[in-house]
């Protein structure tokens, strides 16, 4: 389809407004928060599900390819136009249409900031479990594409376990709702879709499972002097039974970032620090908190701090929350990872990364969420120097697959997007993802909806 | 079309310069998107931090021209910085955007209209203190004449001009003379000087809120402070810098810093967010001036905030009650430019009979962004709106907002919607607590 | 094929032990229909030749664990071969220090909690009949029990999966850590899906720490409000009871009468399970019996030890078939705030029609269960008007109702699974993909998939 008259048609569907198509404002829709680049040929801004069907309707029958974005803070580039077409920007359908408070659900749409949705239920004492760390700009819809986790996603799990249900724009614009606020016999295509990360359907509604605030919270800063030590004490937390609520690792070189730009109080002379949080009623927080305190001690802890009010906690938390874009301080440039590992081999996977580091001399920054084994390596370079981009992949791509080898994963919670495509083969044969191919071809009919995404080039010929 | 394209070079220099320390720190994170009070607003992405730098580096790298839209897009910016304040990479937004808006003002100067008024305002009248004052002598005999009354309820002003309309309905009263900077010295009301200060007055704040600033002085010397207020001063430069005449600021920073360097003090005091914000960057400002470079830096390092100045100290007492409902409206430039939220609200906190009411996005701006609200009244009045809205919501009956600018924008605000809201400034409900119970107060210093 | 061409195809495939003598075959029927070979593969490789033969020649294949939930779904159009996955019973890694494990899909549920228990660590879902009930059956049919209420469901703990497809290919899907984003969510695809995408071979699980220590406050009330009120105070409490069922009916009545403890056996009854650090459910027990009291209880007792594991043995079995008098199941899903006026709708509806009915319901999932006795088989008619009305109130209410298990005379009266959704397309188009020659479970799935 001629661009100008695709243009004209996207206008009659939301208005001139909401349409975007000068080449110098589409510049600012070729990215996310990855290193990944790509520039749509038009932007379209719906408001309702009504908009979003009929532009669906018009890119399949022109066969256009139709990208949902949120608010471009993904971090695998799974909104990122990388063949063109039509980006769907979702920042417009923003609205909580209803909060539950006796059911513990709200029903939102996909465009709502992460955090907006937990100030508005905070009224009643509840709220919404996955909180990444750009819960301040992400949206919900874009925390269902990639199944996002978050911090406190420990011991309440991710965003598939909170979601309750979803109304879904397929690839021809038909409108379905999947699941809902009570459970329906079928098959869980709720399940299906959330972190499928738009390849299967656009998300227009969704219907999330709020949880009760706790009694009581002990926010815990435990400072080690080596970064192997804190990896064991955390290791020997999980064995102990005790699953925090959070459990979360930074090293020497992103508190050095951090310390200057957000000031969370972690010393500067320490290895790396663990900030772990235990929530409950507080006759269980309070045996929790000691029982770790114990832990760590006993695992070399240099020293264990509480934080003795809810501002304190704010600036520990202000620290692990802001590390990754502090990051940006250190280097012009920076490769951040999402491996998982099995928790006890925590130590051998960030052994193998130092060495990686050293022989391809990267420095690496370590910020991650240890309980559950989901490690954030950001590996500091610069595009500017020649080849620098080639062997930062390189050297990602080798921590990634020790992270394979070890029995864990290329992405824990950011989602394979363009970034990791070509590591999938590590983990799935043809026969599996042959699986997921048939999967796409029953909501799609072979739609180029977000398309380039999960599947490698080769697997992607194929559909 | 020559000139053109020396002009962009010029443009994408001056961001290439601030490139490795400031452009590419950006990393997308988007943390700064629901910051910005146009990203907020409208919901797109060219409206936003993250896409106006990535319109930066697009330009700085040769992938992009300034086209009207890009311009557009650059000057719907606030500069109000709150961007800048959660940014974990630590882009320094600010100056970026005044660098752009610099290379917009050589490579597009605009109309001849626009030229005209803005060579007047911004090169014959602000450096001109003298000139100001006959200014608000001019304006204050319009508004008494009973002219500004008519022109308001006429329309005729808006017929012949919107922008000068606004300014009119923006105006309040203006005080009988002007502040008045003629080298005074006020002495410490207490039995000895703690500590020697200079004031800074502000153009803005001396031609419409002279009784403030006087009030100020009063506060001040009430808590050990022995004033001076230095003649030679002129208007900060802030409006320059933000409308991208950084020539003329630098010009302006440095006769202030002459102004001041003359006398004996620890601290240089100012009362408005917007001053403030950049006296304490003059250090960058005339960074590549070898004779001023370094006195620069040490005259950014004595500004204070007066609210940053008062509350280290426990507060002199003799506070009179004030049985008030109060909000407070961080200034931008006060919270994100210098990171001063706390201070105010705990000076509020601090008297007698005030309870605080905070509102729904305190320190989102309220529109003014010095000429913002005239150069882009739309946003402005859809931001001001808003603003207002979160302020009834409260139930107050003073809004405090420590800057000239915001000041004007509320007063306008909760005029428009016919709300009996009072606006003042913090050291005006401290000057008041004052005088309910200090009888040895001075009325007038 | 033949009967005993089959039976020699897939004798060649498997071992002596691998087919189940004809003469018992009846005793593996599904609807009333008997299977023509019983197969019992051993190893994935042999699971992946039968299906691999199946597909080719067409025969149409019930998957099986332990037998519990056969009574589940509509009659299959045809039963050819009855897969037991019995065999196929190893435990495969247990990680105790990262507290996951890998298992065969055929072991028990109870086998699986005994390999556990050393580590103190336990798999949290508790169907009904532990001992029989197979992991693979326990995810095809997506069977949990009281705790779900803490610990959620399969889809909550299901990290990685092994399933032979219809025409035998062997997928896998997750892994074993505890998040994983590569690709689509393969786990939820298999969990709830009853055999008709493939048949689950593997499962990877996280699991949790056994609770140090347990207790349950069993109280009773004369009215469904004030049992309701009760249960809605603890619920919105800050108390976080591994499980809360609300009993009503006959169940009260035969709960008691098993554990023959003297617990008063009229009117409704909630029971709440406590567990973890000792102080915290001590706490939890002491200020529940304060509610109770607020709430007008009748009676209340806390169970512990052997009680407390009994009662709950008792609740989650109270669905079970029973042979002798054959019972009609129902389950709705509808709003935890409406829970309670399912409960009273049903047994009134009991009463109204002279049946002795039971409920049980979970008022923090919103999940309510009638369990009818079947008394004439003449009562059939009487029966599916009934659970029409019922599914019409549960509808009304925006959820669900599935019969779980009736007799096959009432199956063919109507849909078990009842109305369908606009997705079914999608899922008709899902099974297509997965199973094009429709041989597993035909028939027996949701909208006839």
């Amino acid at each position: 389809m001629e661009k100008q008259r695709l243009v004209r048609e996207l206008v009659a569907i939301v208005g001139s407004k909401w349409v975007i198509s000068n080449p110098e404002d589409l510049l600012v829709f070729e990215y996310d928060g990855s290193v990944s680049r790509g520039l749509p040929d038009v932007v379209a801004l719906p408001s309702t599900v009504d908009e979003v069907s009929k532009i669906m309707r018009l890119a399949h029958q022109e066969g256009i390819p139709v990208v949902p974005r949120g608010s471009g803070t993904g971090l695998s580039g799974g909104s990122v136009p990388e063949s063109g077409g039509i980006v769907l920007a979702f920042t417009r359908m923003n609205h909580i249409l209803e909060i539950d408070p006796v059911n513990r659900l709200a029903v939102v749409e996909p465009g709502v900031v992460n955090i907006d949705l937990t100030s508005a239920t905070s009224k009643y004492s509840l709220h919404y479990v996955p909180d990444p760390s750009s819960q301040r700009a992400c949206t919900i819809g874009g925390n269902v594409a990639e199944n996002a986790g978050g911090p406190h996603c420990l011991a309440y799990g991710v965003t598939t376990n909170h979601v309750l249900g979803t109304e879904v724009v397929l690839a021809n614009g038909d409108v379905v709702w999947l699941g809902g606020k009570t459970c329906k016999p079928g098959y869980d295509l709720t399940g299906i879709i959330v972190g499928s990360e738009g390849t299967l359907g656009v998300v227009t509604k969704i219907i999330v499972r709020l949880m009760p605030d706790p009694e009581s919270i002990e926010t815990l800063l435990a400072i080690f002097k080596e970064m192997d030590k804190a990896a064991s004490a955390v290791s020997a937390i999980i064995a102990r039974g005790i699953i925090p609520a959070a459990l979360e690792m930074m090293d020497r070189l992103t508190i050095q970032a951090v310390e200057p730009a957000i000031h969370a109080g972690y010393p500067a002379e320490a290895g790396a620090v663990l900030l772990i949080e235990v929530e409950g009623l507080k006759e269980e927080v309070a045996e929790q908190a000691n029982d770790i305190e114990g832990i760590c001690s006993a695992e070399g802890a240099m020293e264990v701090r509480r934080a003795k009010n809810a501002l304190e906690k704010e600036r520990l938390w202000a620290g692990r929350k802001n590390a990754i874009g502090a990051i940006g301080r250190l280097s012009p440039n920076y490769y951040l990872l999402d491996g998982v590992v099995p928790r006890t081999k925590l130590v051998e996977v960030m052994r193998k990364m130092a060495d990686t580091g050293q022989r391809f001399g990267f420095q690496i920054c370590n910020v991650f969420h240890a309980g559950d084994g989901n490690i954030h390596p950001n590996i500091l370079f610069n595009t500017q120097v020649h080849g620098e981009t080639q062997r930062v992949l390189q050297a990602g791509a080798e921590i990634l697959k020790a992270c394979v080898d070890a029995g864990g994963t290329i992405t824990g919670e950011h989602g394979v997007g363009l970034e990791k495509r070509e590591y999938m083969p590590w983990i799935f044969s043809d026969e599996d993802l042959e699986a997921m191919v048939r999967l796409r071809v029953a909501f799609t009919h072979g739609a180029p909806l977000n398309p380039g995404k999960i599947f490698p080039p080769r697997k992607a010929r194929n559909e | 079309m020559a000139e053109v394209t020396k002009s962009r070079a010029l443009l994408s220099e001056g961001l290439q310069t601030q490139g490795e320390s400031g452009l590419y720190r950006c990393v997308n994170c988007g943390f700064c998107l629901n910051q910005c009070p146009t990203y907020i607003e409208l919901g797109l992405e060219t409206e936003s931090p993250r896409g106006r730098l990535s319109l930066m580096k697009a330009m700085s790298e040769g992938r992009l021209e300034l086209t009207k839209g890009v311009i557009g897009h650059l000057g719907l910016c606030l500069q109000c910085r709150a961007c800048e304040a959660v940014c974990p990479s630590g882009v320094p937004f600010g100056r970026l955007m005044e660098t752009a808006r610099a290379g917009i003002v050589q490579h597009q100067p605009g109309s001849l209209g626009t030229r005209l008024v803005r060579s007047i305002v911004f090169q014959g009248l602000l450096p001109h203190p003298r000139r100001l004052a006959l200014l608000a002598t001019l304006l204050r005999f319009y508004q008494r004449s009973g002219l500004g009354w008519a022109m308001e309820r006429t329309q005729v002003l808006r017929l012949l001009s919107p922008r000068l309309a606004r300014m009119n309905e923006i105006l309040p009263p203006l005080p009988g003379k002007p502040f008045s900077t003629d080298s005074r010295i006020v002495p410490s009301l207490g039995n000895k000087a703690q500590r020697k200060v200079a004031f800074f007055s502000g153009c803005v704040m001396s031609m419409i809120y002279a009784e403030v600033n006087e009030a100020t002085l009063r506060v001040l010397s009430k808590n050990g402070c022995e004033v001076v207020v230095p003649r030679e001063q002129v208007c900060c430069g802030a409006l320059h810098v933000h409308s991208g005449e950084r020539d003329i600021a630098k010009n302006m920073a440095r006769r202030n810093i002459d102004a001041f360097m003359g006398a004996e003090i620890d601290t240089v005091v100012v009362n408005s967010a917007g001053c403030g914000a950049l006296l304490k960057e003059y250090g960058v400002l005339l960074e590549d001036d070898p004779l001023y470079a370094h006195k620069a830096r040490h005259f950014a390092g004595m500004v204070k905030d007066v609210t940053e100045l008062l509350t280290p100290l426990p507060l002199e007492p003799g506070l009179g009650e004030i049985k008030k409902r109060v909000t407070y409206q961080d200034p931008c430039h006060l919270a994100h430019a210098q990171r001063i939220s706390q201070e105010p609200r705990q000076i509020l906190k601090s008297i007698p009979g005030i309870e605080l009411v905070e509102m729904e996005d305190a320190s989102l701006c309220c529109g003014a962004a010095g000429i913002y609200s005239i150069t882009q009244s739309e946003l402005s009045t859809r931001l001001l709106e808003r603003k207002v809205r979160n302020i009834a919501a409260t139930g107050v009956e003073v809004v405090v907002a420590p800057n000239p600018g915001c000041m004007l924008q509320l007063r306008l605000g909760l005029k428009r919607a016919g709300l009996n809201v009072r606006v003042a400034h913090l050291v005006e409900l401290l000057d008041e607590a004052y005088a309910r119970s200090t009888p040895t107060y001075p009325l007038k210093i | 094929m033949s009967r005993n061409d089959l039976r020699n195809v897939i004798g060649s495939v498997l071992d002596k032990e691998g087919i189940l003598p004809f003469e018992e075959n009846t005793g593996y029927a599904i609807g009333e229909k008997s299977p023509q070979i019983v197969a019992f593969p051993k190893t994935v490789e042999e699971v992946s030749k039968l299906l691999s033969l199946s597909t080719q020649e067409g025969v149409a294949v019930i998957p099986r664990g332990g037998g519990t939930q056969m009574g589940l779904g509509n009659i299959p159009r045809r039963v050819d071969m009855v897969v037991g996955l019995s065999r196929l019973s190893r435990v495969l890694e247990h990680h105790a220090a990262d507290l996951t494990v890998k298992t065969e899909a055929g072991i028990t549920l109870g086998e699986l909690d005994s390999a556990l228990a050393p580590a103190r660590q336990f798999l949290p879902l508790d169907p009904m009949l532990p001992e029989s009930a197979t992991i693979g059956g326990i995810l095809a049919t997506n069977a949990s029990g009281p705790l779900c209420l803490r610990y959620g469901t399969a889809r909550d703990m299901l990290l990685g999966i092994k399933v032979v497809s219809a025409s035998g290919v062997v997928t896998k899907a997750g892994g074993r850590v505890v998040k994983n984003v590569a690709g689509y969510d393969m786990n939820k695809l298999y969990i709830g899906s009853l055999g008709t995408l493939g048949v689950i071979v593997e499962a990877t699980f996280k699991v949790a720490p056994i609770p140090r220590v347990k207790a349950t406050l069993y109280a009773t009330f004369e009215s469904i409000e004030k049992a309701s009120d009760y249960a809605h105070r603890i619920l919105h409490s800050v108390f976080r009871p591994l499980a809360l069922e609300c009993l009503a009916g006959s169940t009260t009545e035969s709960i008691g009468l098993k554990l023959g403890i003297d617990i008063v056996q009229k009117g409704i009854a909630v029971a709440a399970l406590f567990g973890g650090v000792p102080s915290v459910v001590e706490r939890e027990l002491q200020e529940s019996q304060d509610i109770c009291q607020r709430t007008g209880a009748v009676s209340f007792v806390t169970l512990r030890g052997e009680a407390n594991d009994n009662i709950w043995g008792e609740i989650r079995g109270l669905g079970r078939d029973d042979k002798e008098s054959p019972r009609l199941v129902t389950m709705a899903n509808v709003l935890p705030s409406d829970a309670f006026q399912l409960v009273g709708t049903t047994q009134a509806l009991g009463e109204e029609l002279g049946l002795t009915t039971g409920v049980v319901a979970a008022p923090g999932s919103g999940t309510v269960r009638g369990f009818w006795e079947i008394r004439r088989p003449e009562n059939m008619d009487m029966l599916a008007s009934l659970i029409m009305k019922l599914r019409g109130l549960a509808v009304d209410l925006k959820g669900s109702l599935v019969v779980e298990s009736c007799p096959t005379s009432l199956k063919e009266k109507l849909d078990v699974w009842g109305a369908e959704g606009a997705d079914l397309a999608i899922m008709r188009r899902i099974k297509e993909q997965f199973d094009p020659k429709g041989i597993l479970n035909p028939g027996r799935f949701v909208g006839g998939i």
